[in-house]
């Protein structure tokens, strides 16, 4: 056991602003995964998806003196990663971002507990409900703030939101 | 946010089975923070020299 791993996330985050890059090392293994796979649900792509995690990690480091720790370390990495996820995906077009990738497929596939291809269910879904969702789930935006962002109304958006919520769940029940 | 909502899409990012990061991924984050750091150093350093050392205009 690592003498950080006690350490809760705002301690390692003191420490990370003192120089101690191993405690970055610590936060970073805490999350890297989880920051894997959120760059992964928008972007659909394998190795974009490992790009996205370098440079949201090298954010993450840049801008940590930003983090007031009002809220929950996590709340801030998921919504800096929906965002730099965002921003990344409207720089691509959409068929740049769809070239199949099998790596996490087949990782998906083997998990027979999965019942569904979540990788195959996520396709359907546009990358605009993708990032929306995202935006909702990871970001943690207001029906307000999402409805801003895409330019449509908030009750469309609640509306928008609440059929994908429907979808995606009749699809992981079928 | 409705629990049942965030459960869900909890459960939609689990079965994405994505596997863990690789370590050659986690090393060139390090080092890139590494030299970050460095760099951040040096330019504390830098910004800590007294402006009036660089002044040649007596050299002359």
């Amino acid at each position: 056991m690592s003498s950080y791993e006690p350490l809760t996330d705002n301690e390692l985050i003191d420490a990370i602003q003192q120089g101690d890059i191993s405690a970055f090392e610590e936060l970073y293994d805490r999350y890297a995964n989880k920051v894997l796979k959120r760059c992964y649900f928008i972007c659909l792509h394998a190795e974009t998806a490992r790009d996205l995690l370098q440079e949201v990690w090298i954010k993450v480091f840049l801008h940590l003196h930003t983090f007031r720790k009002q809220s929950a370390f996590s709340s801030w990495l998921y919504r800096l990663t929906t965002n730099h996820c965002i921003n990344y995906t409207k720089t691509k077009t959409h068929l740049e971002l769809s070239t199949e990738d099998t790596v996490f497929q087949e990782a998906s596939k083997e998990d027979s507990t999965a019942g569904v291809d979540v990788h195959l269910l996520l396709q359907k879904l546009s990358l605009e409900d993708r990032a929306i969702l995202a935006m909702k789930f990871m970001g943690e935006y207001t029906y307000e703030e999402i409805a801003v962002i895409c330019k449509i109304g908030v009750s469309a958006t609640k509306m928008r939101i609440s059929r994908l919520i429907v979808k995606l769940r009749e699809e992981i029940r079928s | 946010m409705n629990d049942d909502e965030e459960e869900l899409f909890e459960h939609v990012l689990d079965s994405l089975n994505i596997p863990e990061p690789d370590p050659a991924t986690k090393s060139k984050i390090m080092k890139a923070v590494y030299f970050l750091t460095v760099a951040k150093e040096v330019g504390a350093f830098q910004a800590s020299i007294p402006i009036t050392l660089f002044d040649d205009s007596d050299c002359e």
